[in-house]
């Protein structure tokens, strides 16, 4: 027995000893390395999800006019461009004043997109604030020339690559319009409606949209919208303004997609922008 | 209340004497003096009135036999399920002040509690293994139980209980494994929730029931968190305190009943004070031992975030259900999945009433004694055979992409150390020489910088290794002909001096390297008759990972490594 409560003592101590060792190494070493661990994991899941949704446009290793939008900005650049210093930066209701720091700005650009440019607000559409951050992480580690010349040569053989797998898309240089309606429905779709549809037959996350109000309508669900209604103002407007999604919603007989999961933009577009947009959508043929 | 002669004493010292004694009624410090003492205890006994007077004390008997206290008997399996099983629940106390259970913050905050929380990655790591090895001791605690027949009357009802408790601790840990929310979480619970779906008749409700929904989602999450931190505690203690009641009313079964010529003996340990101390030491041994284990020797991995888009290559269930694995490969998901798993549940609870031979004694007991060690045998090599390594037709291309270069998790070419990987662009490449009938190594060497000579050896070592499986696989897969295996290295982004306001454009040494495999064969397919066909066309599958510095920490080290 006083073996026993030796031993108890003992060990007692030690465990003592040994979270205090555990508590002091994590602070100095410990935490440190696992940070440092988890902002390479970090910086891994940004890239991909950067592949994923930003590469198309903003291309590879983010040096801009990618094969999906030729307008998309150079982002591997952005500290010279925006960062501290500049006159972006430093001037009155400039980054620094709105977002602190060049990284916070990024977050927020991805999160909310940028009005009247093709840029989409990714945080409505659904993606995560550790996604947002991740991605952020990654176009901050592009910038000061860290990108390796061996990068930018792959990134351009896949731009090349995939442009030629690409269907065509309408850039923001295509000329304009000649009803003033449709030309600013057309402003509005390129700002919000393009990351997912294509004006072309193409399925994107979304169904391409050609042909919508046309004879045959489009190539993903004829003459009807998903939820069975056909194509006419009134349903298409409910349809944009209400989203879609919920029962009834059957698959793409094309591709076995499933296309209930437009988001409703009620929230984000006045009638009127819709409505411009359905003037606009009249004029994409098949 | 009564109040000892001795005692009437004034101030602080009268006061926490009394409260004290509120406690432990009439329990002075020279009582407690004389029972946390070795020796025979003086009369009247003052350990006696501990356990009747003491509910803590109480649901310990006051001594036990010294045959139920022989280690090499019982191995104290059942004490440590339960030492386990606090463990697990203080572990649980803590994560839970920092962990949210909905799908946007679940995997940040466990991130958070690994990086920010003091002794937060500890305490994860003990609530991980010590749920293994909770699982681990039960598992034991049950087969002693049987090799020793200690289910036998009049102890039926405690096998009961105790099955049921072997469920509950399953249950508890399959149902912690979705809470990182991270890959392997998401994908082993779809696996196993898509189990309860096969169920004829009620499974797809009780699937419902389980996930919330079709898929496992942000409900999923909310529910699992549920069962795991209030629903099955609850029923784990309530099930063991009838496990335990019942285990102090009919006593730890006596071993000199296996033996024929065993005399039974008197003597008995007191709870109070040997017992009692040397548990404590036990507690405190085991406590330190595990601490050590998990700091120095083992780290619960956490994956990348959960994502329904990207199955993983083998997703597998924990190892406790690797038997059930094992037999979904041997035929229908119903009949082996659910019958037969069913109907070895079944027998295992009612093992007391099949098994009606009264003799716990090794030598009346041959044919149980045989047939468990056979169903031990079988048990493990049906897990054996459950591993994702077998039984499954296997992909030559999606094979080497995944131990090489996989989308998630480590590969192959991230064992080698970051520096030791070559630092320029560097191509290698693995192809099918038809004169010699061999595979043999075409490209080799850097574009620039060093010769292959000034390579690592541990790089050498991984590219002879890539050769020879791509000669495995091509022998393998017999429909991944001819392939050409191409490794390219290439220099991705430079570390940054910093990324805060004072902006550097100096760049410091390589962050960040791009490993792509690429493997073109030739196409071939089986004809109507079945005879392999081999087609013009060829086929082509890249995949690449990424290699960072700071990529992974090895536990243990000081410095990071890749």
């Amino acid at each position: 027995m006083t073996k026993n409560i030796a031993v108890s003592l003992l060990f007692t101590l030690a465990t003592v000893a040994l979270l205090g060792f555990i508590w002091i190494g994590q602070t100095n070493q410990r935490l440190a390395a696992t940070e440092l661990r988890q902002n390479a994991l970090q910086l891994e899941f940004g890239q991909r999800n950067y592949e994923q949704y930003c590469a198309t446009c903003h291309g590879l290793a983010g040096e801009g006019q990618g094969p999906g939008n030729k307008g998309a900005p150079k982002l591997s650049d952005l500290q010279g461009r925006l960062g501290p210093g500049t006159e972006a930066f430093t001037r009155e209701n400039g980054i620094q004043k709105k977002y602190g720091s060049l990284r916070n700005y990024v977050e927020g650009i991805i999160a909310y997109g940028k009005t009247g440019t093709a840029m989409p607000a990714w945080k409505l559409q659904g993606m995560r604030d550790d996604q947002i951050k991740a991605i952020a992480a990654y176009v901050m580690s592009m910038q000061g020339g860290a990108i390796s010349p061996v990068a930018l040569d792959s990134a351009k053989s896949w731009a090349a690559t995939t442009e030629a797998g690409l269907p065509p898309t309408a850039t923001p240089n295509e000329p304009p319009l000649d009803n003033p309606v449709a030309e600013a429905g057309k402003q509005t779709f390129n700002t919000y409606c393009i990351s997912c549809h294509n004006k072309t037959d193409a399925s994107g996350v979304g169904p391409g949209l050609a042909g919508l109000f046309g004879e045959t309508g489009t190539k993903a669900f004829g003459t009807t919208l998903p939820n069975g209604n056909p194509v006419n103002d009134e349903n298409v407007l409910d349809w944009i303004t209400n989203g879609g999604g919920g029962p009834g919603v059957g698959p793409d007989p094309q591709d076995g997609a499933s296309y209930g999961a437009m988001p409703p933009q009620g929230q984000i577009l006045s009638e009127d922008k819709i409505l411009e947009v359905i003037a606009y959508l009249k004029t994409l043929t098949r | 209340m009564a109040v000892s002669p001795e005692s009437k004493r004034k101030g602080l010292g009268g006061w926490l004497t009394e409260v004290g004694r509120s406690f432990f009624p009439s329990m002075g410090a020279r009582e407690w003096r004389e029972t946390l003492r070795g020796g025979p205890a003086p009369r009247p006994n003052p350990r006696m009135r501990v356990h009747s007077n003491s509910f803590w004390y109480h649901i310990r008997p006051r001594s036990l036999s010294e045959e139920a206290t022989a280690w090499y008997y019982t191995m104290g399996l059942g004490w440590m399920s339960f030492f386990f099983f606090v463990l697990e629940a203080i572990t649980g106390l803590v994560l839970m002040i920092y962990y949210s259970p909905s799908p946007n913050e679940a995997y940040a905050t466990m991130t958070q509690i690994m990086n920010d929380v003091p002794l937060g990655g500890l305490m994860r790591n003990i609530h991980r293994l010590g749920a293994h090895f909770m699982v681990a001791v039960v598992i034991l605690h049950m087969l002693r139980t049987y090799f020793t027949a200690s289910y036998k009357a009049p102890r039926q009802f405690i096998w009961f209980t105790g099955m049921i408790l072997l469920f509950m601790t399953l249950l508890l840990s399959f149902s912690g494994y979705l809470l990182p929310w991270d890959q392997l979480a998401f994908w082993a619970v779809t696996i196993g929730s898509s189990m309860a779906d096969a169920a004829p008749g009620v499974g797809p409700a009780i699937g419902r029931l389980l996930r919330g929904g079709a898929e496992i989602g942000a409900g999923a999450l909310l529910r699992f968190y549920l069962l795991h931190i209030f629903m099955l505690p609850m029923l784990t203690i309530i099930f063991i305190s009838i496990h335990y009641y019942a285990v102090r009313k009919q006593e730890i079964s006596p071993i000199h009943e296996l033996f024929e010529n065993k005399k039974p003996t008197k003597r008995k340990i007191p709870f109070l004070p040997d017992q009692v101390f040397f548990e404590l030491a036990v507690i405190v041994v085991l406590t330190f031992t595990f601490i050590f284990i998990n700091n120095f020797f083992w780290d619960a991995k956490l994956e990348n975030h959960a994502n329904a888009l990207e199955t993983p290559q083998h997703t597998q269930a924990p190892w406790y259900f690797f038997w059930l694995q094992g037999m979904l490969k041997l035929g229908d998901k119903i009949v082996w999945g659910l019958g037969i798993a069913g109907i070895i549940f079944g027998a295992l609870f009612l093992l007391p009433y099949i098994d009606r031979n009264p003799s716990r004694r090794f030598k009346d007991r041959k044919f149980a004694v045989a047939g468990g060690i056979v169903a031990l045998i079988v048990f493990v090599v049906v897990s054996y055979g459950g591993l994702p390594a077998f039984g499954i037709q296997k992909v030559g291309s999606n094979e080497l992409a995944v131990s090489y270069v996989p989308v998630e998790g480590e590969g192959r070419v991230m064992e080698v150390p970051f520096d030791q990987v070559p630092q320029e662009k560097f191509v290698y490449k693995v192809y099918y020489d038809a004169t010699k009938d061999a595979f043999v190594e075409g490209e080799f060497g850097v574009a620039e910088g060093p010769a292959p000579e000034a390579l690592s050896p541990v790089f050498k070592e991984m590219l002879l290794e890539l050769k020879h499986d791509v000669q495995k696989w091509a022998e393998y897969d017999v429909l991944f002909v001819r392939p050409t295996v191409t490794l390219t290295i290439e220099p991705w982004l430079y570390q940054q001096a910093t990324d805060t306001a004072e902006f550097s454009t100096a760049v410091d040494g390589l962050l960040q390297k791009r490993v792509t495999l690429d493997m073109e064969w030739t196409t071939a397919g089986y004809d109507k008759e079945g005879n392999l066909v081999e087609t013009p066309e060829k086929s082509r599958y890249t995949q690449y990972k990424f290699l960072n510095r700071n990529g992974v920490v090895h536990v243990g080290d000081t410095e990071p490594r890749n």
